[in-house]
């Protein structure tokens, strides 16, 4: 093996084992909840119950509610690791990938070999990298075939709720790899382990709020419309703004609550206030891949920025 | 003691300096400067560095701290990179794989993962190179009885040293650059310290350099010696040749004072000093002579260069430094 | 085997002090001829000076034809300085006692006695060789 990979292997087993240990009880965990799942799906009690409208007698309603939170919070459980896999990442795997060296001083010992530096990180950052890619791709492709039964069935998981916006698809692989390289060139800059951690948690965290606030910034929802009081277009599995109300003929928008009627009385309410047509904003299901591709796009971005970031200051013998 | 002749092999019989190649110098700087940048503003750490250490010699690097010792041995071994000017190893400029190849450095904190044993410490700078002894780093090691199962955090301050004597000797490197490698160490590890360096030396081709500021302990170590000062080359050259050039006088303060004067001292009515000869040894006038040590040589000539400052820290009033070079 | 010390304050060269303390044990018959001289090795490693002191030293006692270097062996003396003890020493040192008990009576430290002693010595050295002694005292 080449010496850099293998001193590379050699101080990141603990972590490629941990990673591993990690993988393994995930893929136990998944697959008896989803045997579990699936199971109850097709057992005979369940057979009464609905998942859009209410339900009659036939279905037992306290044990079907029970099951639907059971799920949902078992769910959210395992999304939450995967949604902070990169601040993990970041904080134990990143901080100290060369923050230690320098911090201890032992990259003196370990540059001045014949490998160089280049070697030195590439090998390290790649080693780091791949495992921590891995985990993650596993992690989330086991969470949405969970999910996958209930989707679109139970308030909670939703294609649009934040664990599963975060926790699957290319954007959940993105947003560890950016804790990673964001950890690795702040412990490089600060040369200390327990500064570059802060500064690690601080950078994931706030990335990841100011993703989860301006999400709708980047993929604005679309304006659905219904004339007079004809049906309107069903919410469905649509992500809801929660701005709905009204349209003037000049198409100005009007809250809900002017005309909080049905019927009739809305006809006549609507009339009164000039109204001439219904509306509400939402993201159609369709949209969970711009989200993806915009996400995805921004946590790659500030990797490479991040990297470039780390190979400078190697140039700039910041070691 | 009348023993047969045993049959131990007597070491390196060819000595040293016809071994080594008179090719390039083991270290060779050039216009070398380097400039420190932080929050206190930029400062030039080295500046007009132009030197030639010769191959297959033992060399002090001499100088008071912050005179730039350190970070020379890093723009030797590519640590750091020059602002201007450049260094070179046995004519490969610094950070080169063949530079890379020829250096072996031993920091002054000795920095070694504290959770690896011994052992594993050897294997992994062994992995790190092309080039590998993995007896000869042992048999250092085992010379001064460390365990290879020893983790490096429990080592004391001398054995911690010897491994990472050890580390670099096994990359069988021409060129050894040592900082500081006594200053933590009691005078016994010192002694036994520098016997296992003179003895890898005899037992290798190999140059070194190391940087000392315990004096007495380079004295009949170190037969050629580089002087830094404020980041300036002060002083270059053959030991044996500073020693024969200079004499020590000794004398009454009130007789006129010889030329070439390195630094002198006068204590009441008598004058003590340092007086470069130019290899003749004679210094006319009516003063008793003295050939010095390498020490007096060195610390003649670090005080020369610190005139401004010792004229104020002074102990005695009388104490007037005059120096000229 | 004889075990060199290299006093490090003193202004003499290592190279000299090894021939010095070698002359002065092949006197004293320490040395004898047929011994070993340790190995450079030994004697780098034991006294922490520099190698090329060593094999400098050792090259100035070959030409002095006071040892031989066998190849792959050591280092071996060829010839002694120790001189059997004769009348004139028997005689010489019982002068020296009376000497030095009259320097004792006389109320000489042996400070005193070994300075007196020395520049007696140094000015004997220098007196038929006309030159300056380098010394100080």
């Amino acid at each position: 093996m080449n010496g850099t990979l293998w001193l590379a292997w050699r101080q990141q087993r603990t972590l490629v084992l941990v990673a591993a240990g990690l993988a393994v009880l995930g893929t136990v965990i998944a697959y008896l909840a989803h045997r579990h799942l699936t199971s109850e799906l097709a057992a005979d009690w369940m057979r009464g119950c609905g998942w859009d409208s209410a339900n009659g007698d036939a279905c037992p309603f306290q044990r079907f509610s029970e099951f639907r939170e059971t799920e949902v919070v078992r769910l959210r459980a395992f999304g939450f690791l995967i949604i902070a896999l990169p601040g993990l990442v970041g904080l134990f795997w990143g901080a100290p990938l060369l923050g230690r060296d320098a911090e201890l001083g032992t990259s003196k010992l370990v540059l001045t070999q014949d490998a160089n530096r280049t070697r030195w990180f590439v090998s390290r950052f790649a080693l780091a990298a791949v495992v921590t890619i891995a985990l993650t791709t596993l992690l989330s492709l086991l969470w949405s075939w969970w999910r996958e039964p209930l989707n679109d069935k139970v308030y909670g998981v939703q294609w649009y709720d934040a664990f599963a916006l975060n926790a699957t698809g290319p954007r959940a692989v993105a947003a560890t790899l950016f804790g990673l390289a964001l950890g690795t060139a702040a412990g490089l800059l600060l040369r200390r382990i327990l500064p570059a951690m802060i500064v690690t948690l601080v950078g994931v965290c706030g990335v990841g709020a100011a993703l989860e606030l301006g999400r709708r910034a980047l993929v604005p929802p679309r304006l659905y419309v219904s004339t007079g009081s004809g049906p309107k277009v069903p919410m469905g599995d649509k992500w809801s703004s929660g701005n709905w109300g009204y349209l003037t003929p000049s198409g100005k928008r009007e809250g809900i609550e002017n005309c909080t009627y049905t019927g009739e009385e809305l006809r006549k309410c609507m009339a009164s206030h000039n109204y001439v047509q219904r509306f509400y904003e939402a993201n159609p299901h369709s949209d969970r891949w711009l989200f993806q591709a915009w996400e995805t796009g921004i946590f790659l971005v500030l990797t490479i920025a991040l990297i470039l970031l780390t190979g400078w200051l190697l140039r700039r013998r910041r070691v | 003691m009348s023993e047969s002749p045993s049959p131990t092999p007597q070491a390196a019989a060819t000595p040293q300096a016809a071994a080594a190649t008179p090719q390039a110098p083991a270290l060779r700087a050039r216009g070398l400067g380097f400039r420190f940048r932080s929050r206190a503003g930029a400062r030039w750490a080295l500046r007009d560095c132009e030197f030639a250490l010769p191959a297959g010699r033992i060399t002090a690097l001499v100088g008071p701290n912050g005179a730039g010792k350190t970070t020379l041995f890093h723009l030797a071994t590519d640590l750091l990179r020059p602002t201007e000017g450049a260094v070179e190893v046995f004519g490969h400029t610094a950070g080169t794989p063949e530079a890379r190849g020829g250096v072996a450095f031993l920091a002054q904190d000795k920095p070694l993962y504290p959770r690896y044993t011994v052992e594993e410490t050897l294997r992994l700078v062994s992995r790190l190179n092309k080039r590998w002894d993995h007896k000869g780093a042992e048999d250092i090691v085992r010379a001064g009885d460390i365990p290879l199962s020893a983790r490096v955090g429990t080592l004391s301050g001398g054995e911690r040293t010897r491994v990472a004597l050890a580390l670099a000797m096994g990359r069988r490197p021409g060129l050894l650059l040592l900082d500081e490698p006594l200053a933590d160490l009691d005078p016994l590890v010192r002694e036994e310290f520098m016997g296992t360096l003179m003895a890898e030396v005899l037992d290798r081709e190999l140059s070194v350099v190391l940087s000392s500021h315990v004096l007495p302990d380079i004295e009949h170590s170190c037969d050629y010696v580089l002087l830094l000062k404020d980041g300036h080359i002060h002083l270059a050259g053959d030991a044996d040749e500073l020693r024969a050039t200079h004499t020590l006088i000794k004398g009454r303060a009130d007789h006129p004072v010889p030329d070439h004067v390195v630094h002198a001292r006068t204590s009441g009515r008598q004058l003590t000093a340092l007086v470069r000869t130019g290899g003749s040894g004679t210094v006319p006038g009516d003063w008793a002579t003295e050939s010095p040590t390498l020490e007096d040589v060195l610390l003649g000539h670090l005080r020369a260069h610190a005139t401004a400052d010792a004229s104020a820290a002074g102990t005695a009033p009388s104490t007037a430094e005059g120096a000229a070079a | 085997m004889i075990e060199f010390r290299i006093d490090r304050g003193s202004g003499v060269a290592a190279y000299l002090q090894i021939v010095q303390q070698t002359e002065q044990a092949l006197r004293m018959g320490v040395l004898r001829v047929g011994d070993r001289l340790p190995t450079a090795r030994e004697v780098v490693e034991a006294t922490a000076i520099n190698p090329n002191t060593v094999l400098k030293a050792y090259r100035e006692l070959e030409r002095a034809g006071l040892v031989e270097a066998r190849r792959g062996l050591g280092t071996f003396v060829r010839r002694s300085l120790a001189r059997p003890e004769s009348e004139t020493d028997t005689a010489l040192r019982a002068e020296l006692g009376d000497w030095l008990a009259r320097a004792r009576d006389a109320g000489l430290e042996r400070e005193d006695i070994s300075a007196l002693f020395t520049s007696a010595l140094d000015a004997l050295e220098a007196a038929p060789r006309a030159h300056p002694p380098q010394k100080d005292t």
